[in-house]
């Protein structure tokens, strides 16, 4: 038995790593040691020449370099993506939006905020009960602010009055009839002030009511409650300032009451209104990928490859925007004269096989043909809401109408379309289909790069062993070429 | 005598032609060389660190062969081996950003190495127990199974050629039946010609402790050979 440093010195000895003085010192020590030494030397030698290094076969240099592209603009993007995400969300357009905010409440305040508590009421713009603000219909609290100030801008001019009257009174001092005139009429003035008021204050709670339409209407609910606290912040400053008449403080705190209701009953409608909203849009939604799923089915059946693309670039796009144009119809592009007598074979070969009785597996069947296609297809039409139905489908289609184009000779335009197919199936199994035919689509064309690269997407993105090895047979064709 | 003398002397007492003893490749480098490489990467690694591919594609062109046969050495088959290169370097580029540049590359590189095939052999371990029933790599492409490879090393050929191969075949799978620790510890050394010290860093062991292990192997080796019938003439 050796001591690990025994095992040390003479693997040194063995790798030249001693020194000189060393390595003479071991081979004057003991002799058993040196000659396991030399027995582990030719040992090793035997080794080194009998078992050499290999090289590992060239293709696979390319797949790691294309792997390794692939990774790199992936993380790009993410990266990417990542950056505007956290710009979006972060506290940079946070406080920015902060600030955007504060500035518009000071600047749209400040006229308010430098004159006296109970002027106020006059510069608010005051618009007619009839509409809701278009600044509200946009959503965003810009522009003149709606208020339910109305009361106050009616009791103003009486308050006004008021203080003069009360003014007079001071300097008339020792005048006792004079007084007592003078006495009367603010009395007066006080009567009419609260009636003028009171009618106010029913005025502003209509106004109130349409404001609450307008934005529940919008369904922000948070900016209707932060408009509504700030109108209170206003209206409060108003009846604090007009705390002087009586009748106006009165109109003043009801007008702040109904506006307060308003306010809540704005912020507590806005989410369920948000809901049906949102129930409207996904339906909306829905909609459109039912209509987009039965154009993108019918194009290659009814009017053969070449009304597909068209058809295809529109059903995108309607499932891509689906509050927009959805079930528009869509003109079915000519197809070119050349490839009609094949175009119309491939159609009606689509028409018989899909006349005749098929048992077509429901969902995920690999269908070759339009034709095969189709039942898939409409089976992902009655079920809309599942979104991976639909996009099985549209993979199917997409698969079906290259092929048929490819079997037509419109390899390009088969290309075109996959390509086109694949954008909306990035990283997911379905898109490992389509990457597959793409690459072999590229492969018999004999672009190895391209091939290569969707190959090694669809490996990547395969979703079971069975596509992982096709993927890997047609990298190994590419590889062997 | 030198190793170097002591390798062709064994070379001619195992029956290869006599000769200067063949070099393990960048085992055989200087400390200055070794240093130098290490800088380049470094520098390397910096500059793809920084989004310069041409830089990845340099130090693949680098670390491939060593890479490879590290793997396959460890995993006893090409198409295991070719999958745990593309994954070694698949993993280089997607850790590249937590590269520091204190760290030493090739003992980044081949810590990521050996864990991926350690957690390969792991995952196959019921393929190993069997492996003399499967074909060992296929460096050869004869696709012999290893069993009947080593019953043929029990008869001596007169043949010259064919014992050279057949001392291929015995070395090839004795190397693979080499304890993982110690398998290990020769195959950085021999064939990705990591120094003693970095092994140790890369295995998380002493130094000293990787070239006991070192010491085994080649014992392991020489009673593989003397079972083999192969024995050692002095000159």
């Amino acid at each position: 038995m050796t001591s690990e440093r025994d095992d040390s010195r003479l693997v040194e000895y063995l790798y030249g790593e001693l020194s000189a003085e060393e390595a003479r010192a071991f081979e004057d020590g003991d002799p058993s040691a040196l000659d396991e030494a030399r027995e582990l030397g030719d040992v090793l030698a035997l080794a080194r020449e009998a078992d050499p290094a290999v090289d590992p076969p060239p293709f696979l240099d390319a797949k790691i370099l294309a792997a390794a592209r692939a990774e790199a603009t992936a993380q790009t993007e993410a990266k990417a993506a990542r950056g505007w995400r956290r710009w979006l969300t972060g506290p940079a357009l946070g406080g920015a939006f902060a600030a955007v905010a504060a500035t518009m409440l000071v600047v749209l305040n400040l006229p308010l905020l430098q004159r006296p508590a109970y002027e106020t009421a006059s510069p608010i713009e005051l618009r007619p009960p009839s509409a809701p603000s278009p600044s509200f219909a946009e959503g965003a609290p810009s522009g003149a602010m709606p208020t339910t100030a109305q009361p106050l801008a009616e009791a103003a001019p009486a308050r006004d009055e008021l203080q003069g009257l009360e003014d007079r009174a001071a300097a008339l001092g020792q005048d006792p009839a004079a007084l007592e005139k003078s006495a009367e009429r603010p009395a007066d003035k006080a009567e009419a002030l609260a009636r003028s008021g009171g009618e106010a204050a029913a005025r502003g709670k209509k106004d109130e009511a349409r404001l609450d339409e307008g934005l529940a209407y919008k369904g922000s609910g948070r900016g209707g409650g932060g408009v509504g606290g700030l109108a209170d912040g206003m209206i409060g400053g108003n009846a604090m300032g007009g705390g002087s008449a009586a009748s106006a403080g009165d109109a003043v705190a009801e007008s702040r009451r109904a506006r307060r209701e308003s306010a809540s009953r704005a912020t507590d409608d806005a989410p369920a209104r948000l809901k049906d909203e949102d129930l409207d849009a996904k339906k909306t939604e829905a909609k459109a990928k039912k209509s987009a799923v039965s154009e993108y089915a019918e194009a290659p059946a009814a009017a053969g490859p070449a009304r597909a693309p068209a058809n295809r670039a529109e059903a995108d796009s309607a499932v891509a925007r689906p509050q927009a144009t959805a079930a528009k119809p869509v003109a079915p592009a000519a197809p070119p004269p050349a490839a009609e007598p094949s175009l119309r074979a491939a159609a009606s070969e689509a028409e018989e096989e899909r006349s005749a009785p098929t048992t077509a597996p429901a969902k995920v069947a690999p269908a070759k043909t339009p034709a095969q296609a189709a039942p898939v297809v409409a089976e992902a039409k009655a079920d809309a809401s599942d979104d991976e139905a639909v996009r099985r489908a549209q993979v199917e289609a997409a698969l079906a109408q290259a092929e048929a184009l490819v079997r037509a000779g419109r390899v390009d335009e088969a290309e075109r379309g996959l390509v086109r197919a694949l954008a909306q199936h990035r990283g997911r199994p379905t898109g490992a289909r389509l990457g597959l035919m793409l690459g072999r689509v590229l492969a018999d064309q004999k672009r190895w790069d391209d091939a290569q690269r969707y190959a090694l997407d669809a490996r990547a993105w395969a979703g079971d062993a069975g596509a992982r090895a096709q993927a890997d047979a047609l990298l190994k064709r590419i590889a062997q070429r | 005598m030198s190793p170097a003398d002591r390798g062709a002397a064994g070379a001619r007492a195992m029956g290869r032609p006599a000769g200067p003893a063949p070099s393990a490749g960048s085992a055989s480098t200087t400390p200055d060389a070794r240093e130098r490489a290490d800088r380049e990467d470094t520098e390397l690694m910096t500059r793809f660190k920084a989004g310069d591919a041409r830089a990845f594609e340099a130090l693949l062109a680098r670390h491939r062969r060593g890479v490879f046969n590290f793997c396959l050495k460890m995993l006893a088959n090409r198409a295991a081996a070719e999958d745990a290169m593309q994954e070694v370097f698949l993993r280089v580029v997607r850790s590249a950003k937590d590269w520091q540049r204190q760290a030493k590359f090739t003992t980044w590189l081949y810590t990521i190495a050996r864990n991926h095939c350690v957690d390969a052999i792991r995952r196959n371990t019921h393929r190993k127990t069997a492996s003399l029933d499967h074909a060992f790599n296929d460096q050869e492409g004869d696709g012999t199974p290893l069993g009947e490879r080593v019953a043929d090393e029990e008869g001596i050929s007169p043949d010259r050629g064919a014992e050279s191969a057949r001392m291929r075949h015995l070395l090839a799978s004795a190397i693979a039946d080499l304890p993982a620790e110690q398998r290990e510890v020769f195959v950085m050394r021999e064939h990705a010609g990591l120094p003693f010290k970095e092994i140790a860093e890369v295995v998380g062991i002493p130094e000293n402790t990787a070239k006991s292990r070192m010491r085994y192997a080649l014992e392991h080796l020489r009673d593989r050979l003397r079972a083999a019938g192969v024995t050692r003439e002095e000159p």
